[in-house]
C-alpha cells in the first residue's frame, strides 16, 4: 500500500472490506497521471494467484484434494466483485493481460495505490527504491474477515522401490538443519516451514506482519490431480474475466479442467 | 561393344563452343543406368548424409504421427491408442478456426509486405552510392541478431509506463493516457506490431535473395529496353521483374514456409494475453505442451499444421508457376 498515494487521494485508513477498496481505490485513480488504485495482474503469469484472492476473499473455493469446483456459485461475488473494481476503473487499464512481475516494478516506481505483495516484495522494494513511502496491511476481504493467500513450494517425489530412502532422509535431514535452512530462507525473504527456522527468524522485522496472518491461510488443492490442469487453465483464461461475463470465465475453466 | 557415331547429331559443340567430352562415341559401361550396385557403391559418401536426415528430420516426424494417435498423460506416459480422438479434440476445439484464419493472414500478410518491401530495398541496394558496403552490412543485422532479443526490445518498448515507444506517442500528443497505450495487452494491436516486427526479421534474407536475382538481371536487355523507348517503371515491370522469378520463387517459399512456423515473435509479444485471440497455429501447439502438457492433442495439431503447410505450398506451386522459365 502506497502511503503518499493513499494520503493524496484523501484515504484515512487502510481497507479492510471490498466496498472501502473500492472507494479508495477509486479515489486513488482520479488522481490521474497514470496513477491506478489498485494493481490487478490477472495476466498469463500468475492468474490464479489474484483469482484465489478474490474468489476465496468471497467466500469462495476452487476445490479440495477430491473434485476442483471452480464454477461453484459461491465463487460469483468474488468473480463479480473483479468485474466491478475493473468496470470502475479502480484498476490500472487493461488487468486482463497485465503479468504480476511487470506491475509490481510499477508499483515500486509509485504508480499504484494498493497491490496484493509478497515477502520478497519486501526486498525488492528495498533494492530499487528504498524511498518509497509504503506499509503492509492485510488483504482486503468481502466482510473484512482476515484471510491470505498461502502459497507453497513443494518436493514431491517418486514411489518406485524404496531403496533410496536411507539417501532421501539424510539429505532432508541436512537440507532442514537449521545452519543450512535458515540462510537460504533469509535469502529469498521466505517464511520459515520448521519449527528450528521459526525461532532463528522470529525477531525478523519485515516478516512480521506476514507472520500475522499466516493463521488465516488458505492454500491451493495441490494434492488434487487435476490442480496441474486447474492452474495452467487459470493462467490461460481468467484474464478474460475483463471482457468476459464472469460466470462464462469460470465455467470455460471449469470444461478445460474436466478435459485435462 | 557398341558404338554410336553419330557425329551429325552433336552440332552444339561447334556452334557455342562448349566442348562436348568423348565427339559422338559412347562408352559401354558410362552408358548403361545407375543400378543397385552403384547405389550401395556410393553409401560411403551419402551415408553420414543420409544418418542424418533419416535421425533428424524423418524419425521425429513419424515419432510425432504416432503420438498424435495415442494418449499421453501429463508427465509424458503413453497410455495406449485412441485412434483419430486427438484429431477430433483439434477440430471440436472452439477456437481452431479463428486461430486458422489468423494463421493465414499471418502468412499472407507478412510475406507480401516483407516481398514488397525488399524489391525496393534491393533496388536501392544494386545501385552503386557512397557507403552502400556499410548499407549493405546494415541491412543483415536483423538477421544476424536474435528474433527473441529483438521482440524482447519491441516488447518491452510497447509497456505502457516506462516503455520507450508509448513515452514517444505520448510526447508527440497521438495518445492522451500519460501512462501510454497496452499495446501487447490487447489481441488486435498485438497481433499487428508481431506482424511488424515479423517483416522487421524477414527482410534481410528476401533483399538478399532478391539482390542476387537482379545480379543475375543482365544489362544488356535493360539497357534494350531503354533504347526502345521505355520509362523506368515500364522497364521494370515488363523486363526486371519477370527476369526476378527464379529469385522470388526461392525468397517467398522460404519465407511461407518460416513465417508459418514462427513461434517467439507472437509467444513474447502476446504471451501475457488471456484466451486465443491472438494465437496462430505455432503458439496453439507451445501452449498446449508448455501449459497444459498435452502432448497427444499438440501432436495432432502439429500433423495438422504439416499438411496445412504443404497445401498452401502445393497451391503457390500451381497458382504462380514460380519454375516456369520467362
Amino acid at each position: 500500500m502506497n502511503n503518499a498515494l493513499l494520503e493524496q487521494a484523501g484515504v484515512a485508513a487502510p481497507p479492510t472490506t471490498w466496498d472501502e477498496l473500492l472507494d479508495a481505490a477509486t479515489k486513488i485513480s482520479a488522481l490521474g497521471g497514470g496513477i491506478a488504485g489498485y494493481g490487478m495482474p490477472l495476466g498469463s503469469e500468475e492468474a490464479q494467484a489474484e483469482a484465489a484472492v478474490w474468489l476465496w476473499g468471497g467466500g469462495g473455493t476452487f476445490g479440495d484434494a477430491e473434485a476442483i469446483t471452480v464454477d461453484d456459485p459461491a465463487n460469483l461475488p468474488g468473480a463479480d466483485q473483479i468485474k466491478k473494481m475493473i468496470d470502475a476503473g479502480a484498476t490500472q487499464a487493461d488487468p486482463g493481460s497485465t503479468d504480476r512481475s511487470p506491475l509490481m516494478d510499477i508499483f515500486i516506481q509509485g504508480k499504484i495505490g494498493m497491490q496484493v505483495g509478497l515477502p520478497p516484495t519486501v526486498g525488492q522494494i528495498a533494492d530499487n527504491n528504498p524511498d518509497l513511502d509504503y506499509s503492509i496491511v492485510p488483504i482486503p476481504t468481502k466482510d473484512g474477515s482476515p484471510f491470505t493467500l498461502g502459497v507453497m513450494d513443494q518436493l514431491m517425489a517418486f514411489q518406485n522401490d524404496g531403496d533410496k530412502q536411507d539417501a532421501i532422509t539424510k539429505f532432508f535431514d541436512y537440507y532442514y538443519s537449521s545452519d543450512v535452512y535458515v540462510p537460504w530462507v533469509q535469502a529469498e525473504g521466505f517464511l520459515p516451514v520448521t519449527k528450528s527456522g521459526a525461532e532463528a527468524l522470529g525477531g525478523e522485522e519485515s516478516l512480521a506482519p506476514f507472520l500475522e496472518v499466516l493463521p488465516d491461510a488458505q492454500f491451493y488443492p495441490s494434492t488434487n490431480p487435476k490442480w496441474s490442469a486447474t492452474d495452467a487453465a487459470f493462467k490461460a483464461l481468467f484474464g478474460q474475466i475483463q471482457t468476459k461475463p464472469a460466470q462464462d470465465v469460470l465455467t470455460e475453466i471449469q470444461a478445460q479442467v474436466d478435459a485435462g | 561393344m557398341s558404338t554410336s557415331t553419330d557425329t551429325s547429331s552433336t552440332p552444339a559443340g561447334a556452334a557455342t563452343g562448349r566442348p562436348r567430352t568423348g565427339g559422338g562415341k559412347v562408352d559401354g559401361p558410362a552408358a548403361r543406368k545407375p543400378g543397385g550396385r552403384d547405389l550401395l557403391a556410393s553409401l560411403p559418401w551419402i551415408g553420414p548424409a543420409l544418418i542424418l536426415i533419416l535421425g533428424v528430420v524423418l524419425f521425429p516426424a513419424v515419432v510425432m504421427f504416432y503420438n498424435s494417435t495415442r494418449d499421453i498423460s501429463i508427465s509424458g506416459l503413453d497410455k495406449g491408442s485412441v485412434g483419430f480422438d486427438n484429431y477430433v479434440e483439434v477440430f471440436s476445439f472452439p477456437y481452431f478456426w479463428p486461430i486458422f484464419g489468423r494463421t493465414i493472414v499471418w502468412v499472407v500478410v507478412v510475406v507480401a509486405a516483407t516481398v514488397l518491401i525488399s524489391l525496393g530495398l534491393a533496388q536501392i541496394l544494386d545501385k552503386a552510392f557512397p557507403g552502400r558496403r556499410i548499407v549493405r552490412l546494415a541491412v543483415i543485422i536483423p538477421w544476424a541478431a536474435s528474433v527473441v532479443m529483438t521482440t524482447l526490445v519491441v516488447y518491452y518498448g510497447l509497456e505502457p509506463y516506462f516503455g520507450i515507444i508509448n513515452k514517444f506517442l505520448v510526447d508527440v500528443g497521438l495518445i492522451d493516457t500519460p501512462e501510454g497505450y497496452g499495446w501487447t495487452r490487447n489481441p488486435t494491436t498485438a497481433f499487428a506490431w508481431s506482424i511488424v516486427v515479423a517483416v522487421f526479421v524477414s527482410l534481410p534474407f528476401t533483399t538478399y535473395t532478391i539482390l542476387a536475382g537482379l545480379a543475375t538481371v543482365p544489362g544488356d536487355v535493360v539497357e534494350a529496353a531503354k533504347m526502345d523507348g521505355a520509362g523506368p517503371v515500364r522497364t521494370y515491370f515488363s523486363v526486371v521483374l519477370p527476369q526476378l522469378r527464379g529469385a522470388l520463387s526461392v525468397a517467398v517459399l522460404i519465407n511461407i514456409i518460416n513465417v508459418f512456423n514462427s513461434l517467439p515473435i507472437l509467444k513474447v509479444m502476446t504471451g501475457s494475453i488471456p484466451g486465443y485471440d491472438a494465437d496462430t497455429i505455432m503458439t496453439l501447439i507451445f501452449k498446449s505442451i508448455q501449459n497444459q502438457h498435452k502432448v497427444d492433442v499438440a501432436s495432432a495439431l502439429s500433423v495438422v499444421a504439416f499438411l496445412i503447410v504443404i497445401v498452401i505450398v502445393a497451391v503457390y506451386v500451381r497458382v504462380v508457376k514460380p519454375t516456369r522459365e520467362v
